[in-house]
């Protein structure tokens, strides 16, 4: 699972789960604040990617709560889930630094503009 | 928040399987949606009904079971297009008959005196026997001196149909070739028109004996599929396709955690849908024929899927299930032994008789789309009365093939005879022998019986019944 790169969706929900359970709409929330806006998850797309974490084990039921007559059901990080964040989090950092570098080349020796 | 929208969310949230998740995944949706809104978005629609269709395949982490998922709604979808056309074929309108076949005749050969004609099954085998063709009715003229110059006969038969308001295809195409020794020209051309295709093809062979036909100048009628036909395929095909990808996903969330279950049921499938997609593919390609309408190629891929094929693939489908909870498959294995054992019925064993001659004709309905004619002679005839009432035979044009009969323990005395029951005693040493005669269509008999009752020795021609 850590080789394989997570899909933007997954990585954000990874993400907004890795402090605390949440439930389905506060994911939502988070991984739109998250993101500045980049990223707003469409229901059938958190629960496609939540039934799919659950089956690796990566995230587990916590808790439900029922609010206004509406069940929530609150949803955890495994310590498998924060091993495969840890893992793409360093590989996007890696990605990220050589990028960065590769960046810094470019405009030490002139070949072009590089926004800042 | 409105109930409107509550009640329209859920509508949607039907296409996943019956569970808590559907009012876990309500009160997001109404959680997330603005306080204006009042109807769920395309964009929502979308994403609900694919989740949907995801989740009701179970095993979430799954990529084979997606694709297994196509390509069984892929395959049974086939399958339920393949049974709505077959039951809309049934409807099909028969071929011209009466006037409308006189007048088109007399479009096509004015002035002549027309063969054939008269209606045909759906769907029958080709002349050679190798691919199913659909159903036609042979029209001819024998040949006179303007319809032996077949090019210029052609262009004018063409001229004449396009003229009635026929679509014609294509130009005439020409060949003049010497096959052992044997000048043909032919020329040919097809045309269609709602619902009829029409295949024109005159032939002329040279070098004849006196007493061998030389040809003549003909086209072949067939259907071409009715515009509702399409509608009730589609509409069975999306039936199909439904059912299966419910199914798939019933039997994948059933084997869940069983991974023997799992590997027979998803083997089966896998060996039906292959089953499926590969009939369909080749009963569409070895039945194509040149210059006919591309839509054939369709209707003929989906008509190798009914019958044999389709029982086996269901079969296959069945024990899958079955793999997977045998309870369910029970009364779905004992309706299709059922349909097995119906289709396959053997009549009970005819009746022994003793004939006393040729059999008497039979009602024209029974005959109406038979491709089977026997011709008796006179056992005392001679061998020249024979040959005569042979060549006879073979001057029609729509003849296929024929064999004689004069051995009384040959199956096809029974046929002929006393309806497949056995001729008691030494009774089949008294009756006539006999032709056996395939024709192109059924429409030919009345030229065959024209052709061959005046030749000397002959003493009946009979339209048989197809034993098919």
């Amino acid at each position: 699972m850590a080789s394989v790169p997570l899909r933007e969706p997954t990585f954000w929900i990874l993400t907004a789960l890795a402090p605390e359970p949440r439930y389905g709409y506060a994911v939502i929330q988070e991984v739109t604040r998250l993101s500045d806006g980049r990223i707003v998850l469409q229901a059938g797309t958190l629960y496609a990617a939540l039934d799919r974490l659950v089956a690796l084990g990566l995230v587990e039921p916590d808790r439900e709560e029922t609010v206004d007559g509406r069940p929530r059901r609150y949803y955890r990080l495994t310590s498998d889930g924060a091993a495969a964040l840890d893992a793409e989090t360093e590989r996007l950092r890696a990605s990220v630094e050589a990028a960065t570098a590769q960046l810094a080349a470019r405009r030490r020796f002139g070949l072009g503009p590089v926004s800042s | 928040m409105s109930d409107r929208l509550a009640r329209r969310y859920a509508f949607w949230l039907r296409f996943s399987p019956p569970g808590p998740r559907r009012d876990e995944m309500l009160a997001t949706l109404l959680e997330c949606a603005p306080p204006e809104r009042v109807r769920p978005t395309g964009r929502e629609i979308l994403n609900l009904t694919g989740y949907g269709l995801r989740a009701r395949l179970g095993r979430p982490a799954s990529t084979a079971v997606v694709v297994l998922a196509v390509l069984v709604a892929l395959a049974s979808g086939l399958l339920g297009a393949a049974a709505a056309a077959r039951a809309g074929w049934a409807y099909a309108p028969s071929l011209p008959a009466g006037a409308a076949s006189q007048a088109l005749g007399a479009t096509v050969f004015p002035g002549q005196k027309v063969w054939g004609g008269g209606d045909a099954e759906t769907f029958v085998p080709s002349g050679d026997g190798e691919q199913t063709v659909y159903g036609y009715a042979d029209y001819w003229v024998k040949h006179t001196g303007a319809t032996r110059d077949v090019l210029t006969y052609a262009k004018g038969a063409r001229d004449r149909l396009a003229a009635a308001g026929w679509d014609v295809h294509g130009d005439v195409t020409f060949e003049h070739e010497v096959a052992s020794e044997t000048p043909i020209d032919t020329a040919t051309f097809w045309a269609s028109t709602d619902g009829l295709v029409l295949t024109y093809t005159g032939v002329l062979w040279g070098n004849r004996a006196p007493w061998d036909s030389d040809g003549a100048a003909s086209f072949q009628l067939t259907r071409s599929a009715p515009g509702w036909l399409t509608a009730i395929a589609v509409a069975g095909g999306v039936l199909g396709a439904v059912a299966g990808w419910l199914l798939l996903g019933w039997a994948s969330r059933r084997s869940e955690g069983h991974p023997l279950r799992t590997t027979v049921a998803g083997a089966l499938g896998w060996a039906a849908v292959v089953w499926t997609l590969l009939t369909a593919l080749l009963g569409g390609l070895s039945n194509m024929q040149p210059d006919r309408p591309g839509d054939e190629f369709y209707w003929l891929g989906l008509r190798s899927l009914a019958g044999g094929s389709g029982t086996l693939i269901l079969a296959m489908a069945v024990t899958a299930f079955a793999a997977v909870r045998l309870r369910t498959a029970i009364p779905a294995a004992v309706l299709l032994a059922g349909v097995a054992v119906v289709s396959g019925w053997q009549s009970a064993a005819a009746a022994a008789c003793t004939p006393p001659g040729p059999p008497a004709d039979l009602p024209p309905a029974e005959v109406a789309h038979s491709r089977v004619a026997r011709v008796y002679i006179a056992q005392d005839s001679t061998d020249e009365q024979r040959n005569y009432a042979e060549a006879a035979i073979a001057r029609v044009w729509g003849t296929r093939s024929f064999s004689f009969h004069y051995d009384p323990t040959d199956a096809e005395y029974r046929t002929a005879y006393c309806d497949g029951g056995p001729l008691t005693g030494d009774s089949g040493m008294r009756v006539p022998y006999f032709w056996e005669i395939g024709l192109s269509s059924p429409g030919v008999f009345p030229a065959l019986a024209d052709e061959v009752s005046p030749m000397p020795g002959v003493i009946a021609v009979r339209h048989g019944r197809d034993q098919g």
